[in-house]
C-alpha cells in the first residue's frame, strides 16, 4: 500500500497532508532531509546550508576519491567502508551488512554516482586534546543531474571522518523508490566547540561485552563524541586480564567468560580510532578497588587491599562491596606500576589516563590495624588531615609510576573531584598543570569556581544532568536510587559548562573547560540494557559539546527524534523519546 | 549413579590451583571461588579444598526453602542434591486427551528449548554441549510424566491453573510426576520444573534437583500485562518475546491496547481503510494471520490475549476516511482538548459511527475469538471536545438532551450500552464480561447509574488509596488493579511534551511493584479484603516512550515482581524475594529478553550483602 499521506516543508517544518493535497508532497524522509536550515544534521554544524532538492542513487554507486598522507590513508579507507555500511543500514530490511535493494529504478537512479572526494591535509593518526577535528564539506550535483560530488577537506583524518558522518546525514532512504537520496547541494563548515566529548562506561559493577562496547562506539561515532572513558575496574570486579598479573582477573572477574583479554582491548582501541574515538582507560585508586586484589596474601605479598567485602559496608565505603588499597604495604606500588605498564601497552597510544581518585573512606584506613600502626609508627598521626596527606602522597607516587611507565611520553592525568580536590587540599600534591579535574558534583558546586580560579582544566560530568544511571529503583533498600530523578534528554542537552562557569565565576572560562562527559555507572545496567540508558541521551550531550548552541532543546527536538531513528538503524537499542506520531507531525507534541 | 553428592563437586573445586591462561580469544580458567549454603544463604568462599563448595548455580538451586523458584509456589520442599544430565535425555510421558494433548506436546518443546537456553553459548535453538561428560551424567535421564484430566483447553476466569509436581531419583533416572486438571496447570508445572534445573558450568551439562515436592495454585485468576501498540508500534517478534517472559512468570493475560488516537495498526478485512489511514506505515501493521499466530503462541504458554478497543475517546488516526467516503466525520480531531496529543473522540452525532463500530467489533471477535473477556476502554472522555464541536452541540440540542456535563455523561453511557449490544451481537449473542477503565462514568455516586456490576469488570488505574476503590467494591463490582502509583511501568522518564519528567514520575522500582497488594489496598479502604471481587491485577506499559528497542527493560523484571504478587500473594515484602528475583532476571535474559539489570552481579554472587 502506498501511504495516503505526504509531507510538505512549510515554514521550516514538515507538515503532514492527505496525499490528495498536492503533487508537491514528498515522503517524510525527503522532507526531513531538506526542510529547515540544517535538515536533520546532528550535531548541528557550525554553519550549514542545505539545498531543497535530492538525487536518487544506489549505495554501490558511492565511490571514494581520496587525497591523503600515507599514514592516514588506510584509516580513511576504513572510515569510508563504515560510511557505505551506514548507507546500507538506511534500508529497512538491512541485516548483517547487506540490504535487499530491489527497485525497480529508472535509468537516472541506477546511473547516478555519488563521488566523495576527500582531502586529508595532515598525517596525525591519533587523537590528542590538540587535534583539529574541523572539516568543510560541499555537495554539488552536475548540471545534467548525473553525478553528485561531495568534497571534503579536513586538516586531519578525524575531521574527515566527521565529515563522512555529516554526509551520511544528508542521505536517507526513499521508501517509495527503494533507493537512497542525497541532497543535491549543501555547504557545511564545521568544528567542535569542545576538544573533550566523552562518555563513561563502567564495566566493573556489571560486565559489558566487547560487542556492546563496540555498539556504543558506533553510536558515539554517529554523534561525533570522541572519548570513551572506560571505568574498567572497581571494588566489585576486575575484568581486565593482564598478561603480567593474571591473578587480578582470576580472582576478580565475575566469571571466566566475563573478562577482557589484552587482544580484545587492542582491537577495541583500533575499532574506536577508525571511528574518531579515543579510549581513555581508568584505573580507579586508592579507593574503588577490592575484588581481584585478594591473591597477593597467599603469595607472600601481604594485603594489597583492605576492607575488601568487609561488613558493615556503610561504615567503610559508599556502596557495597568495600575495598581500598593498603597504604602501609609498599608492594601496592610495584603492582600499580605493573598494571600501568600493561595498560599503557594494550591501550597504546594513551594520551590521557584517568587515575580515579574518588570517594576514599578514611574510616576504612583508620580502622585497619595495619594502616593505623603504620601511620603512627611513621609519625604521620591518625587525624583526618594526616590521611589526606598520605592519600596525596599515594597520588604523587601513582603519577610517578605512570610517568615511568610512559617512558618519557606526556600522558595527561585526570582525577575526579574528591576530598583531595577541595580548596586548601588541592595543592597538597598537585599543581594545576598536572591534572585535569573531572567534576561530578552538582552544577552549583562552588568548588567549580574555585578550581577555575586556580587555573585547573576541567571536564564536566555534574551528576544532576550528566549521570545516566539516575532515576531507577534503588539497588540497596527501597525507593529510588541516590541521584534520582531521571535526567531526560532535555536536561542533558541544556547543561552548558560555559553557562555553569559563568554563573559561578562571571566568565565562561573557555580556555580551561576542555569539555564534558556523561557517565553510565553500571550498578543497574549491563550488556542487555546499556543502549537505552545511554542513547539517545548521549547524543543530546554530543550536540551540547560539539555545537554548544545558544538555543535550548526545543529548537533541537525535531532533529533529535530523527537522529534517534538513525541510532536504531546503526544497531543501537536506543530509548524511544516520543510516539512516532510526533516524528510524523513535527512540533505538535508541545506543552 | 544414583545421586550426585556434593562431594563430587568438592573434589573438582579443590583441584583448582592453576592460574588461567590468557588466550587471544578467551580467558579460560576454573573459578577460584565456590559457594556454601549457610542458613539458607549461598556464601561465596575461596576454594582452597578444605570446604565442600558448590558452584553458584548449584547452591542457588538447592539452598533456601524455595530454591530459586519464581513465582514462589503455594508449598514446596526441595532436596539438597542434584543429578547431572544432558538435555537430549529428557522425555515426556503424557497422559491426556483432546486438544490438551497437542498443546502439551508444544509446551514440552518450549520446555526443552528453555533447557537448551541455560547453556551460556545458546544461539538459535541450539547449544554446543561439549564432552567430556562423566559416564553417569551422560546416561542419566529425566522422565517427565504429565497427567492432564480435562481435555478442553479454554481460558476463562474460572480456569483451574493448579498443579502438583513430584521429583524423585532412583538409579540413573530422575522422574518428574505432574498432575493437573487443565493443560494450563500442567504447563505452569513445566515452568516450575525448568526452575529446578540449571547449567553446571564446570562439567558443561545440566543439573536437576533430585527430589522435590511442589503443590501450587495462583492467588488471583487474572494476572495481566498491558501493552499499548498505538503510541508506538511493537513488532510481532517483540510481542512473542513478551509472551515468553510472561510464561516464565506464570502471568496469564496479555491485555492488548491495540489502538488509540495515535495510530491504528490492526488490519481489518472489511475495513482496510482503518489501517491504511491509521498505521504509521505499511510495515507497521498487524494482519489477521499475525494476530492468530500470536493467539496460539500465547495459548501454548498459558496466556489469554485480551483485546481492547478503546472508545469513545482515544480514537483518531485511522478514522479520517469516513468523511471522504460520505460517512461524515466518524471522529472529531481536535487540537487542544484532550489529555495528550493527538486528540480524537468518536462523533456521537453520526449514526454511521455505530455501524462502523459494530463492524470493528465483528472483526475483533472473528480475529481474537473465542473471547472470554473484552475491554471497551472507556477512559478519559473529554466533554469539551464534544461540546466545542458544532455538529455534536446541534445534535445534543436538537434532541433535547441539553449541553451540561451530565447530559454528555448520559450520552456517553448510552454509547457504552450500544457498544455492549454491538459486541454481544458480534459475538453471536453470547455475552462476555466487559472491562472498563475507571473514568468519569465510574466516579463516586455515578457508577451504578450507568454500569451494571454483572456486565462490567472495572479496571482501577487511579492511585492505590483512591476512595473510589472502596465504593466500587461496596457496590459489588469486580475489580482488576492497575493503580498507576505502582503498576504503571512507563513512569519516571523524561517528559515527551515539555521538559522535566513524565506525568506519573517517579519510576516505580520492582520493590514497589512487588509490595503493591490489592487485598491490602482493599483492606485499608474498607476493612475487608474483598477476595471474591478482586480478580487480580495488571501492570501497564503505555508506549509513548517505548518501542521494540526498549520494551524489554521497561517490562522486565518488574513484570516478574508483579507476577509473584498475583500468583503467590505473599504476606512478606520484597526483601524476602530479592535473591530469587535477581536469579530469575538472569533466566529472563536467557529466554532472550533484554531485561533491566537490578543490581551489580556482585550482589548475585554475594547474597544478602547489598542491603541498606
Amino acid at each position: 500500500m502506498p501511504a495516503p499521506w505526504g509531507w510538505r516543508c512549510e515554514d521550516g517544518r514538515c507538515v503532514k497532508h492527505a496525499a490528495a493535497g498536492g503533487s508537491d508532497l514528498v515522503p517524510l524522509n525527503q522532507c526531513k532531509l531538506t526542510c529547515g536550515g540544517a535538515g536533520v544534521l546532528w550535531p548541528l554544524p557550525a554553519s550549514a546550508s542545505v539545498g531543497r532538492r535530492v538525487s536518487l542513487f544506489l549505495p554501490q554507486n558511492a565511490a571514494l576519491r581520496p587525497t591523503c598522507p600515507a599514514q592516514v590513508c588506510p584509516l580513511l579507507q576504513e572510515a569510508f567502508v563504515l560510511f557505505r555500511d551506514a548507507l546500507q543500514r538506511y534500508h529497512p530490511d538491512y541485516t548483517s551488512g547487506e540490504a535487499p535493494w530491489a527497485g525497480p529504478w529508472d535509468a537516472a537512479t541506477e546511473a547516478h554516482a555519488l563521488v566523495v572526494a576527500v582531502t586529508v591535509e595532515g598525517a596525525q593518526a591519533h587523537l590528542t586534546l590538540d587535534t583539529d577535528e574541523s572539516y568543510s564539506l560541499s555537495v554539488n550535483t552536475s548540471a545534467d543531474g548525473a553525478v553528485t560530488t561531495a568534497t571534503i577537506v579536513a586538516p586531519t583524518f578525524f575531521g574527515a571522518r566527521h565529515a563522512l558522518e555529516t554526509l551520511a546525514q544528508l542521505v536517507d532512504y526513499h521508501e517509495t523508490r527503494d533507493a537512497l537520496m542525497v541532497v543535491q547541494t549543501a555547504a557545511v563548515t564545521d568544528a567542535p566547540e569542545f576538544a573533550y566529548r566523552g562518555l563513561l562506561v563502567d564495566t566493573s559493577r556489571n560486565f559489558v561485552t566487547v560487542a556492546a562496547l563496540r555498539r556504543t562506539v558506533d553510536a558515539m561515532a554517529a554523534s561525533k563524541l570522541n572519548t570513551l572513558h572506560w571505568h574498567i575496574t572497581d571494588s566489585h570486579s576486575f575484568p581486565l586480564a593482564l598478561h603480567s598479573l593474571p591473578n587480578m582477573a582470576y580472582y576478580g572477574a565475575y566469571s571466566a567468560r566475563q573478562v577482557y583479554t589484552p587482544a580484545q582491548v587492542r582491537d577495541l582501541v583500533q575499532y574506536a580510532r577508525v571511528r574518531g574515538v579515543r579510549l581513555l582507560p581508568e584505573l580507579d585508586a586508592p579507593a574503588h578497588v577490592g575484588n581481584g586484589w585478594q591473591w597477593a596474601e597467599k603469595e607472600g605479598l601481604g594485603r594489597l587491599a583492605v576492607c575488601v567485602n568487609q561488613e558493615p559496608w556503610q561504615e567503610l565505603c559508599v556502596e557495597p562491596p568495600c575495598g581500598q588499597l593498603n597504604l602501609a604495604n609498599p608492594a601496592i606500588y610495584d603492582i600499580i606500576g605493573q598494571i600501568y605498564e600493561e595498560m599503557l601497552d594494550i591501550f597504546a597510544p594513551v594520551d590521557i589516563f584517568h587515575y580515579g581518585g574518588d570517594e576514599v573512606n578514611l574510616n576504612c584506613w583508620n580502622s585497619t590495624q595495619e594502616i593505623n600502626s603504620w601511620m603512627t609508627a611513621n609519625g604521620h598521626g591518625v587525624d583526618e588531615e594526616a590521611y589526606y596527606r598520605q592519600w596525596a602522597v599515594f597520588q604523587e607516587k601513582a603519577l610517578q609510576l605512570m610517568q615511568k611507565a610512559a617512558k618519557g611520553r606526556k600522558v595527561e592525568g585526570v582525577l575526579w573531584t574528591s576530598e583531595l580536590t577541595k580548596p586548601g587540599r588541592l595543592n597538597l600534591s598537585h599543581n594545576s598543570s598536572q591534572y585535569i579535574i573531572q567534576i561530578w558534583s552538582t552544577q552549583d558546586d562552588p568548588v567549580i569556581g574555585e578550581m577555575l580560579a586556580m587555573g585547573h582544566r576541567l571536564i564536566f560530568s555534574n551528576h544532576d544532568a550528566w549521570y545516566l544511571d539516575c532515576g531507577m529503583g534503588a539497588w540497596v533498600g527501597d525507593g529510588n536510587n541516590w541521584c534520582s530523578p531521571y535526567k531526560g534528554w532535555q536536561t542533558v542537552y541544556d547543561n552548558s559548562p560555559h553557562a555553569i562557569a559563568t554563573s559561578l565565576t562571571g566568565s565562561p572560562n573557555t580556555e580551561l573547560i576542555l569539555g564534558g562527559e556523561a557517565a553510565l555507572w553500571t550498578e543497574q545496567a549491563d550488556t542487555n540494557t546499556v543502549d537505552a540508558k545511554v542513547w539517545p541521551r548521549a547524543a543530546a550531550l554530543a550536540e551540547r559539546l560539539w555545537s554548544n548552541p545558544s538555543t535550548s532543546w526545543q529548537e533541537a527536538e525535531t532533529r533529535f527524534i530523527h537522529h534517534r531513528q538513525r541510532l536504531v538503524q546503526r544497531g543501537v537499542q536506543a530509548e524511544r523519546i516520543q510516539p512516532q506520531w510526533c516524528h510524523q507531525n513535527e512540533e505538535l507534541c508541545y506543552l | 549413579m544414583g545421586e550426585v553428592q556434593a562431594a563430587v563437586v568438592v573434589a573438582v573445586m579443590g583441584m583448582v590451583m592453576v592460574v588461567g591462561v590468557i588466550g587471544s580469544q578467551a580467558f579460560t580458567l576454573p573459578s577460584p571461588w565456590g559457594y556454601q549454603c549457610v542458613n539458607n544463604t549461598c556464601v561465596k568462599k575461596l576454594a582452597d579444598g578444605t570446604l565442600p563448595l558448590a558452584t553458584l548455580n548449584e547452591c542457588k538451586l538447592t539452598c533456601g526453602k524455595m530454591g530459586v523458584l519464581w513465582p514462589q509456589p503455594t508449598s514446596a520442599s526441595l532436596g539438597s542434591e542434584v543429578a547431572y544430565f544432558l538435555p537430549s535425555n529428557v522425555v515426556l510421558q503424557p497422559s491426556c486427551r483432546g486438544e490438551a494433548c497437542s498443546l502439551l506436546q508444544e509446551a514440552f518443546a518450549v520446555f526443552r528449548d528453555n533447557l537448551e537456553r541455560y547453556h551460556p553459548l545458546y544461539s538459535n535453538g541450539k547449544a554446543p554441549w561439549m564432552q567430556p561428560w562423566q559416564p553417569d551424567a551422560s546416561a542419566h535421564s529425566l522422565v517427565v510424566k504429565v497427567t492432564v484430566t480435562i481435555p478442553e483447553v479454554k481460558m476463562s476466569l474460572d480456569t483451574q491453573e493448579d498443579y502438583l509436581l513430584e521429583v524423585t531419583t532412583a538409579g540413573g533416572v530422575t522422574t518428574v510426576t505432574i498432575n493437573a486438571n487443565t493443560f494450563f496447570g500442567a504447563r505452569h508445572a513445566l515452568e516450575t520444573l525448568t526452575q529446578l534445573i540449571e547449567y553446571q558450568e564446570i562439567h558443561g551439562l545440566l543439573m536437576v534437583v533430585t527430589s522435590a515436592s511442589v503443590r501450587d495454585s495462583p492467588a488471583f485468576s487474572y494476572r495481566g500485562l498491558l501493552l499499548d501498540t498505538s503510541r508506538n508500534f511493537i513488532s510481532v517478534a517483540a510481542l512473542k518475546r513478551t509472551l515468553d517472559a510472561m510464561a516464565a512468570c506464570k502471568l496469564n493475560t496479555l491485555h492488548w491496547h491495540i489502538t488509540d488516537t495515535h495510530s491504528f495498526p490492526l488490519y481489518l478485512d472489511t475495513l482496510p481503510n482503518m489501517v491504511y489511514y491509521g498505521a504509521y506505515s505499511s510495515e507497521q501493521v498487524y494482519f489477521p494471520a499475525d494476530v492468530r499466530e500470536i493467539l496460539h503462541y500465547a495459548k501454548v504458554r498459558g496466556i489469554r490475549v485480551l483485546p481492547e478497543f478503546d472508545a469513545p475517546a482515544h480514537v483518531g488516526n485511522g478514522w479520517q476516511w469516513g468523511e471522504m467516503q460520505g460517512l461524515g466525520k466518524l471522529a472529531e480531531p481536535w487540537q487542544s482538548y484532550c489529555v495528550e496529543p493527538p486528540c480524537g473522540q468518536l462523533n456521537l452525532a453520526n449514526p454511521n459511527m455505530y455501524s462502523v463500530l459494530g463492524q470493528v467489533y465483528k472483526e475483533f471477535v472473528d480475529v481474537f475469538g473465542p473471547i472470554d473477556l473484552f475491554h471497551y476502554g472507556g477512559d478519559e472522555v473529554n466533554l469539551n471536545c464534544w461540546n466545542t464541536t458544532d455538529e455534536i452541540i446541534s445534535w445534543m440540542t436538537r434532541n433535547g438532551y441539553g449541553l451540561h456535563a451530565d447530559a454528555y455523561y448520559q450520552q456517553w453511557s448510552i454509547f457504552q450500552e450500544k457498544s455492549h449490544k454491538l459486541l454481544t451481537a458480534a459475538n453471536k449473542g453470547v455475552e462476555v464480561p466487559g472491562i472498563l477503565w475507571t473514568s468519569h462514568l465510574t466516579e463516586a455516586g455515578r457508577v451504578d447509574r450507568f454500569l451494571n456490576n454483572s456486565q462490567y469488570i472495572i479496571q482501577v488505574w487511579t492511585t492505590g488509596h483512591d476512595p473510589l476503590i472502596a465504593e466500587l467494591l461496596q457496590k459489588g463490582y469486580r475489580l482488576i488493579f492497575s493503580n498507576y502509583d505502582a503498576w504503571y511501568l512507563d513512569c519516571g522518564f523524561g517528559a515527551w511534551v515539555g521538559e522535566g519528567n513524565n506525568w506519573c514520575s517517579p519510576y516505580s522500582g520492582w520493590q514497589k511493584v512487588y509490595d503493591n497488594s490489592p487485598h491490602q489496598m482493599a483492606l485499608n479502604l474498607t476493612n475487608s479484603t474483598y477476595a471474591n471481587l478482586i480478580l487480580g491485577g495488571e501492570a501497564a506499559l503505555w508506549t509513548e516512550q517505548v518501542d521494540d528497542h526498549n520494551l524489554d527493560a521497561k517490562l522486565w523484571p518488574r513484570g516478574a515482581a508483579l507476577a509473584e504478587r498475583l500468583w503467590t500473594n505473599p504476606p512478606t515484602g520484597w526483601k524476602q524475594a530479592e535473591f530469587r528475583l535477581i536469579h530469575h532476571r538472569q533466566r529472563l535474559v536467557k529466554r532472550g529478553v533484554l531485561s533491566e539489570r537490578i543490581q551489580p552481579q556482585w550482589c548475585h554472587q554475594n547474597e544478602g550483602l547489598c542491603y541498606l
